[in-house]
């Protein structure tokens, strides 16, 4: 469903992706691993289509359709959910309020039944319940003096809302301890199915042990390198990435 | 050019016929005329003018509005639903019975054209007390034109439970000049609404003046909205004035009008007194809306919380000046001010002067004032979410502002706001 | 008031040290101001054509014009006919000479003032001095050595007749002659003052300096600095200022103008110490300065540094133009105001280009009965994108007679600037003492920590010999303060 080809990307003339190739079918998990600064965040930025990433070549597209061309939103509409490595404080909007425009504007542009006020707020405190956010973090501003786990359980809680074909995690284990790691891990495990394709990008294969992918990538220089079956990523672990980028 | 407007603004006082009949106002609106006769016309010259412009106010003559439209009054959209206020409306300076509440005797509220004897006298006893008329062009221009306006006292120890609003509509062109006048009791309790709007298309002028006396541990919620049409222009001024452990909350919207400004002083006069001001200023395509706080700290320990959030977008202009002055006696002041701004056009423009002017030492004084943009990470964390840019754009300005809104305890008048602020913010043109 | 405060109070008064008259005979016009005047001054300097017109160009235009009273500052009008506008020691009045023949009399001021005229007895090759002895350059040194790297530093009056093309060029074209009420005067009447120019490419060698001192009777001071910093050039140049204790008033009313070009670095610092007047506020000097720096080419650099601890009345913005794009202008200052001292002081920061920065630190400190207002302007217009500025002001107040103000004018037409403004208010309080003297550290030494550790971000700024004369200064001002 997600086939990127040749793509070539950067930010401010620096060159980052050089030539990246990576092909996610549907019901698969895949995982993309590397050294800080390979380009594995400039990878989820570039199909979130965040302002001031530029694409110079290659193709990216979902079901056939071109992403590259589409605006951010209309990614989100068109099933590609990012969860952001550093999820952004928006002070003053209320996490409900946030969600509920996320979710009406994309269950419209799919063309799916928007929720009734009431209908949400049910779908809402479930989700809150399956990453065990206290239903109060709701009336809260989004990511408003959250901790680093509380933004990460957010993130998947809007993931559940906004059943995407496509789930992006840009290193949501990074500042996790255990106990959040398993929540957010059952969230994302509770996702996958066979219509959906499940991407991670991690540089430890820490979270691998909660969600187990069924392809390992390693994705040096801006480009995969490597790809493998979950084994790779404990090789990984145990040798380091200085082995893959000898072998690269 | 300003003569047209002073000369015609001369002769009105001498024209009109007061709704509140001729002999009982008429000390003020002789103290008004001679005041206004002195008073230099705002130009850019005088620091207090200095952002404002006023050419195209000042280059006509202005008259009296003459008669109203209340069909148009009606449908302007002014009623904030499921307020359960005590109301008294204005069309066009004069009180419309139709659509204010009827008479309850429970609450101390009266038209200045229905007061009674006693009224009368505290009216025109009181009338301008609390306001230094000194360099107010528009102050003086109101007392020349002392009619009609909203008297509420508050019998010492009573909680209102009820707000009592003023709504002043303008369907004609003309100048209309309010008055609100606001005693508080020793230890009673009230919440008081100004609202004044514009209907589309209408060139009108408005000097709304009005007075609060909080008495000792006295409490007010005061709140003030100023919502302009594109002609619109709207000169407030509004004075609170604090006894011993007494409690000012007010909370001010400006946004809209070709110039919507208001001039705010709260006078901090007992000891052990709390004030907190909460204010937004928006303006976009041509509007200038402008709020000039002032706070004079004049007795000890007293404490004075102001928080404003103003918006320019488009070619609007927005001015902020918000000066604290701690006086000599006033030790162990605590006043903090901040003022954050955003600049959404490179055709807008944005001033802002916190000012502090401190005679005594054990004081602990501070602002700040910032002016940016919003934050493009969070605009782009909204779309990945599936929200268009304009939409994300709105919320976040919409957040940026919301804390002002959160701070009201009035609900329903905080919802009611939402309808104009979301007008505001949605299909704004920056390019 | 407590105690504390008391004693703090009691020992503001302390003496100004450089309050002492240098009787020496001096030649003067006599008191007046008329075109003739205008006309003498520069038919004293033997000045061109062209100059002379410039003067009386701006003397027609002042005299259309009004003194300024939107400052913070009362004072006594001043009678602009009853100042002399021209004063030179008998003995200089031909201008400046070798050292040799420098009157011993003046020589022994400069002693007493710390500033050493004999070049063996500077720290070798650090400062070059400029002196200015009411409206005269007295003594430029260290100029055969600056000559060498190509810098340019000499008195105004000789630069007029050295460099003519230099002066023409760019007199005026940071301050017309006609910006302001002060600098229109000074236009007209300006006596002396520095000229500095680094050719492109040279990093000036050794810190610049200039010493004003006013010491004539009802004499105005006119001097006008102007620094040209060339591409890629870059100077670091100090001031200090000093006169003698005077019943009357004095007007100093300076200008300096500073250019630089692309890629050039201005770094000018100042030590104000004008007499303060006495503590019921007789006497003393009224600055009415008028400075500003254009950072004309791309990523320029100017930074103004000032202490100002003495004038009656100071009316002074060190301002910035930044013009060129990533230009970046600096402000950073300390103003100690006591007795009947009222300070009206900040800077502008006027945002043109794309991408610049500009940075503003501004400590008041206010005792006694003094007035200490921090004014400042941050513009930003609409062709300034990128345009970034941090504005920080802090006052501390010692005394509950004296006031701190603080008037800030933020303006901004450019929808991706960044403007950030804090202002605080703060006094040294009681228990700072207390913890300070429970510690072991007596009142005295407490307080002037206190006021070091408030001026540091500030201090830092200055050149390393400065720093160190600030930090004296303000502990002189703070002398005694507490027993």
């Amino acid at each position: 469903m997600l086939k990127v080809e040749n793509l070539c990307a950067g930010i401010e003339d620096k060159s980052i992706l050089q030539g990246l190739n990576f092909t996610v079918n549907a019901g698969e998990v895949h995982a993309i691993m590397g050294p800080n600064g390979a380009g594995k965040s400039t990878f989820s930025y570039v199909l979130g289509g965040r302002p001031g990433y530029e694409v110079t070549d290659g193709t990216a597209t979902l079901d056939g359709v071109d992403l590259l061309d589409m605006e951010p939103e209309e990614r989100a509409q068109a099933g590609v959910f990012l969860a952001f490595q550093y999820p952004v404080e928006v002070p003053g909007v209320s996490n409900m309020e946030f969600l509920k425009a996320s979710v009406e504007s994309v269950y419209a542009a799919r063309g799916w039944d928007v929720p009734s006020t009431v209908a949400f707020m049910k779908l809402a405190r479930e989700a809150c319940a399956k990453v065990e956010l206290p239903l109060e973090f709701l009336k809260r501003g989004v990511n408003e003096g959250f901790s680093g786990g509380e933004r990460k359980r957010n993130e998947i809680l809007q993931m559940l809302l906004l059943q995407p074909k496509l789930c992006l995690l840009d290193e949501t284990d990074s500042g996790l301890d255990i106990d959040a790691l398993q929540v957010v891990a059952e969230g994302v495990n509770s996702l996958r199915s066979p219509d959906r394709g499940i991407v991670i990008v991690t540089h430890y294969q820490r979270l691998l042990d909660y969600i187990k992918p069924d392809f390992v990538h390693v994705l040096a220089g801006g480009k995969i390198v490597k790809s493998g079956g979950p084994e790779l990523a404990l090789e990984l672990e145990e040798k380091g990435y200085g082995w893959i980028e000898g072998v690269a | 050019m300003a003569e047209l407007f002073k000369d015609s603004a001369q002769a009105l006082a001498q024209s009109f016929e007061p709704a509140t009949g001729e002999s009982w106002l008429l000390e003020q609106r002789r103290q008004g005329s001679s005041a206004f006769a002195l008073a230099a016309m705002p130009n850019r010259r005088i620091e207090q003018f200095k952002y404002n412009n006023f050419n195209s106010l000042l280059s006509q003559p202005i008259s009296l509005p003459q008669g109203s439209d209340d069909a148009l009054a009606q449908a302007m959209g002014a009623e904030i639903p499921s307020l359960d206020a005590h109301r008294l409306v204005f069309v066009d300076g004069k009180l419309n019975a139709e659509m204010s509440s009827a008479p309850d005797p429970a609450i101390g509220v009266t038209a200045f054209s229905d007061a009674d004897e006693s009224q009368r006298d505290l009216i025109s006893r009181q009338l301008g007390k609390l306001i230094p008329v000194g360099d107010r062009p528009f102050v003086a221009l109101a007392d020349s034109l002392s009619d009609d306006g909203v008297l509420l006292q508050v019998a010492a120890g009573t909680d209102l439970q009820k707000p009592v609003q003023l709504l002043s509509l303008r369907t004609t062109s003309g100048v209309a000049a309010p008055r609100l006048l606001v005693q508080i009791g020793a230890g009673a309790r009230a919440s008081v609404i100004e609202q004044y709007q514009c209907a589309e298309g209408v060139q009108a002028l408005d000097c709304a003046v009005s007075e609060i006396d909080l008495g000792d541990n006295a409490e007010v919620h005061h709140y003030r909205i100023a919502l302009g049409s594109a002609e619109y222009t709207h000169i407030g001024t509004a004075v609170a004035r604090q006894g011993r452990d007494s409690r000012y909350r007010a909370y001010v919207i400006n946004t809209g009008g070709a110039l919507n400004r208001l001039d705010h002083i709260v006078d901090v006069q007992g000891s052990g007194s709390n004030s907190q001001m909460f204010g937004a200023y928006l303006a976009r395509a041509k509007q200038q809306v402008d709020i000039h706080l002032c706070v004079e700290h004049a007795v000890p320990n007293c404490d004075s919380q102001e928080t404003y959030r103003g918006i320019a977008a488009e070619s609007g202009k927005a001015v902020f000046n918000g000066r604290i002055q701690i006086h000599k006696d006033a030790q162990k002041t605590d006043a903090q001010l901040s003022c954050r701004n955003l600049l959404l056009s490179n055709k807008a423009e944005l001033n802002a002067k916190p000012e502090l002017e401190i005679y005594a030492d054990d004081v602990k004084c501070a602002h700040g004032a910032t002016v940016g943009q919003l934050d493009e990470a969070g605009v782009f964390y909204l779309r990945s979410r599936g929200l268009s840019e304009d939409k994300a754009r709105s919320m976040l300005s919409y957040a940026f502002i919301n804390e002002v809104l959160l701070s009201m305890p009035l609900e329903p008048l905080a919802d009611f706001l939402r309808g104009p602020l979301d007008v505001f913010f949605t299909n704004q043109d920056n390019g | 008031m407590s105690e504390h405060t008391d004693r703090i109070e009691a020992n503001l008064n302390s003496e100004y040290e450089a309050g002492f008259i240098t009787d020496i005979e001096s030649e003067s016009l006599p008191p007046g101001l008329d075109e003739g005047t205008v006309r003498a001054i520069s038919a004293r300097k033997g000045e061109p054509e062209w100059l002379l017109d410039w003067r009386l160009e701006a003397f027609k235009h002042w005299q259309t014009m009004e003194e300024p009273d939107w400052a913070h500052v009362k004072y006594e009008k001043i009678d602009f006919q009853a100042l002399s506008y021209f004063s030179a020691p008998k003995s200089q009045a031909d201008g400046p000479k070798s050292l040799d023949e420098v009157d011993p009399e003046l020589l022994r001021t400069y002693e007493k003032l710390g500033i050493p005229l004999h070049e063996q007895k500077m720290l070798a090759g650090v400062v070059a001095v400029d002196v200015v002895f009411d409206s005269v350059s007295i003594h430029t040194t260290f100029k055969a050595n600056l000559a060498e790297a190509g810098v340019i530093f000499s008195s105004f009056s000789e630069a007029v007749k050295e460099h003519p093309e230099l002066i023409k060029k760019y007199l005026g074209s940071v301050v017309p002659a006609r910006d302001n009420y002060y600098a229109c005067l000074n236009s007209a009447v300006f006596s002396d003052g520095s000229f500095v120019f680094i050719p492109k490419g040279v990093t000036c060698p050794m810190e610049l300096s200039t010493y004003f001192r006013i010491n004539a009777l009802n004499t105005g001071q006119f001097e006008r600095t102007l620094i040209v910093a060339e591409e890629g050039a870059s100077v670091s140049y100090l001031e200090g200022c000093t006169a003698p204790m005077r019943d009357e008033y004095q007007l100093h009313a300076a200008v300096v103008e500073l250019v630089a070009l692309d890629d050039a670095k201005i770094k000018y610092s100042t030590v104000q110490n004008w007499y303060p007047g006495d503590a019921d506020g007789k006497g003393g000097v009224y600055n009415f300065v008028t400075k500003r720096g254009i950072c004309k080419g791309v990523n320029s650099h100017i930074s103004w540094t000032q202490v100002e601890t003495g004038s009656a009345v100071t009316w002074k913005y060190p301002s910035v133009i930044l013009k060129g794009d990533n230009s970046v202008g600096e402000f950073y200052s300390v103003a100690l105001t006591r007795g009947r001292q009222q300070a009206d002081t900040g800077t502008k920061m006027i945002h043109l280009g794309k991408n610049t920065k500009s940075t503003i630190i501004a400590k008041g400190i206010s005792a006694v009965n003094s007035e200490n207002i921090y004014r400042g302007l941050v513009r930003i217009a609409p062709t300034a994108a990128g345009a970034r500025n941090y504005t920080q002001c802090d006052s501390l107040l010692i005394g509950d007679t004296c006031g701190a103000h603080t008037f800030p004018y933020i303006e901004n037409k450019q929808n991706s600037a960044v403007i950030e403004h804090e202002a605080t208010t703060s006094k040294v309080s009681d228990e700072q003492l207390f913890l300070c003297q429970q510690r072991g550290i007596d009142a005295e030494k407490a307080v002037s920590m206190i006021v070091n550790g408030f001026c540091k971000d500030v201090f830092k700024e200055l050149p390393m010999e400065f720093a160190v004369e600030a930090g004296k200064l303000l502990e002189i001002s703070l002398e005694g303060s507490v027993g």
